[in-house]
């Protein structure tokens, strides 16, 4: 009698199947006016994911089967380490130090535009000093022979300062340290050229 | 003990102990040594024994200096030359495309502005940018130190007696010789003149893992990306000299690089290389 009782109870449990439905929460205390029971019964179960918690390894990369187009990858490059350039990348690099003392790694950078080298990177001068510094060495040439690009420099220049004086005051506090110009302005020299970035043109 | 027994046995003639400039006095301090050999045949044949200067060879391994040396080294010759054009710079762009108001369309006033295809950039890369700057001489000698130290202590600095004028210039030679002697996949030799010539000048030419460098062209990169460094013995005075000179120098290691200090002579130099008349194009 016992074991009758308790077989029936566990057909009844195989019956009543309980799926485990992943669904969204969109249910809400307050009932809500549908325009379709059907529609709001028929929940989305599936969002597209894959869940792969207890799978190690990485997926493959999604492929189309037997696609003829090549997968857009960037050419392979070739290096060589031991061509001559790169065999003797770095020599000079300490010649101030292990030379004579005649000359200086900052001179030999002949790949740089001759205004730029041993100038102090974009890091340390910014945009602005990087054209003041152009504009010291190049104003008559440029106002002489192509003063359209003259009035851009001007232009830029202006530009620049107005931002750094009222948005970015505290990337142009330190320009006098850069070893650009000498570290205090002539305050007391007449020529008020001397007081400014207008530094002496060899 | 163990060493002069050693140079018995291989018949080496001479231990050479140098005289060595400013040595600490600390007995803590055991002073480094190498064989000295030679290029005139496939075997090494121990010719002596070189005391190396500790300060310059048993310095502590600070990885992070030599680093630093390092990063700068590749860093420090970078140029960009891109220039992305502003509103103001690009061609056009002066009328007003359509009235502010009562067309329905964004309130623009040019055809160069940023929001536009075919614009100009707001916040583009600006001009030839560098990134030029100078490590102390404090760091560069020390790395210097690091580098050699450690070349030293992994058994990868060899010292030889001579470079110059050597009589076999047969690239195989070379290679045997490297192979017998255990001396990496690539192999720089270091001597004190600039000029080469001989046996070794012609196998450098053909073997491209084996290079020479002068004294002063001595660097970080270098020494750590070549696997074997060969130093002649002239070469190994010149460099200690010149390592040992400047840690004693009076002038402060620290001191700053200044653009002022060497503006006139990079900017005599490069005199030639410029248009006469017209700007560089920046």
């Amino acid at each position: 009698m016992l074991a009758s009782t308790s077989v029936s109870k566990a057909s009844n449990l195989a019956r009543i199947v309980i799926l485990p439905i992943r669904s969204f929460h969109d249910r809400s205390s307050v009932p809500r006016v549908v325009d379709d029971r059907e529609k709001s019964s028929a929940k989305y179960t599936d969002a597209g994911y894959n869940f792969r918690y207890h799978q190690n390894g990485v997926d493959a990369l999604p492929r189309i089967p037997d696609c003829k187009v090549p997968v857009a990858r960037p050419d392979f490059k070739v290096r060589e380490p031991w061509s001559v350039e790169n065999a003797r990348f770095g020599q000079n690099d300490y010649i101030d130090l292990l030379g004579d003392g005649s000359i200086h790694p900052a001179q030999l950078q002949y790949h740089t535009p001759t205004w730029l080298r041993g100038f102090p990177g974009q890091h340390r001068a910014n945009e602005l000093v990087k054209l003041i510094h152009y504009r010291n060495l190049y104003d008559s040439k440029l106002k002489q022979n192509s003063p359209k690009r003259w009035h851009e420099l001007r232009k830029r220049i202006k530009y620049l300062m107005m931002q750094h004086n009222y948005n970015k005051q505290d990337e142009l506090n330190r320009e006098r340290d850069l070893g650009l110009w000498d570290e205090k302005p002539d305050y007391t020299f007449k020529d008020k050229s001397r007081r400014s970035f207008r530094d002496e043109i060899p | 003990m163990f060493l002069s027994q050693l140079m018995r046995q291989s018949g080496a003639s001479a231990s050479a102990a140098r005289n060595l400039w400013r040595k600490s006095e600390n007995p803590f301090i055991s002073t480094p040594q190498a064989w000295l050999t030679d290029l005139e045949q496939v075997e090494e044949k121990k010719r002596g024994i070189i005391d190396l200067h500790p300060d310059v060879f048993r310095v502590a391994p600070r990885l992070d200096i030599l680093h630093r040396n390092l990063t700068w080294q590749k860093v420090y010759r970078n140029v960009q030359m891109t220039k992305m054009l502003t509103k103001a710079e690009m061609p056009g762009g002066g009328r007003k495309p359509w009235p502010q108001k009562k067309t329905g369309r964004a309130h623009v006033g040019s055809i160069r502005q940023p929001e536009f295809i075919h614009g100009g950039f707001a916040n583009g890369v600006r001009g030839p940018r560098t990134w030029f700057y100078m490590l102390p001489d404090a760091i560069r000698l020390q790395g210097l130190c690091v580098a050699l130290t450690l070349k030293h202590a992994q058994d990868d600095l060899h010292i030889v007696e001579n470079m110059q004028d050597l009589q076999n210039g047969d690239p195989k030679f070379w290679q045997d010789l490297c192979e017998s002697r255990n001396w990496g996949y690539s192999v720089l030799m270091i001597d004190d003149s600039d000029v080469i010539s001989g046996g070794l000048a012609e196998a450098q030419e053909q073997l491209a893992w084996l290079n020479c460098m002068p004294v002063y062209g001595l660097n970080c990169y270098s020494i750590i990306k070549y696997d074997t460094v060969v130093l002649s013995k002239n070469a190994l005075e010149k460099i200690e000299q010149r390592l040992l000179q400047h840690l004693h120098r009076a002038k402060p290691l620290n001191l700053k690089y200044r653009y002022q200090d060497y503006k006139e002579k990079i900017l005599n130099e490069s005199r030639a290389e410029e248009n006469p008349n017209m700007p560089p194009i920046v």
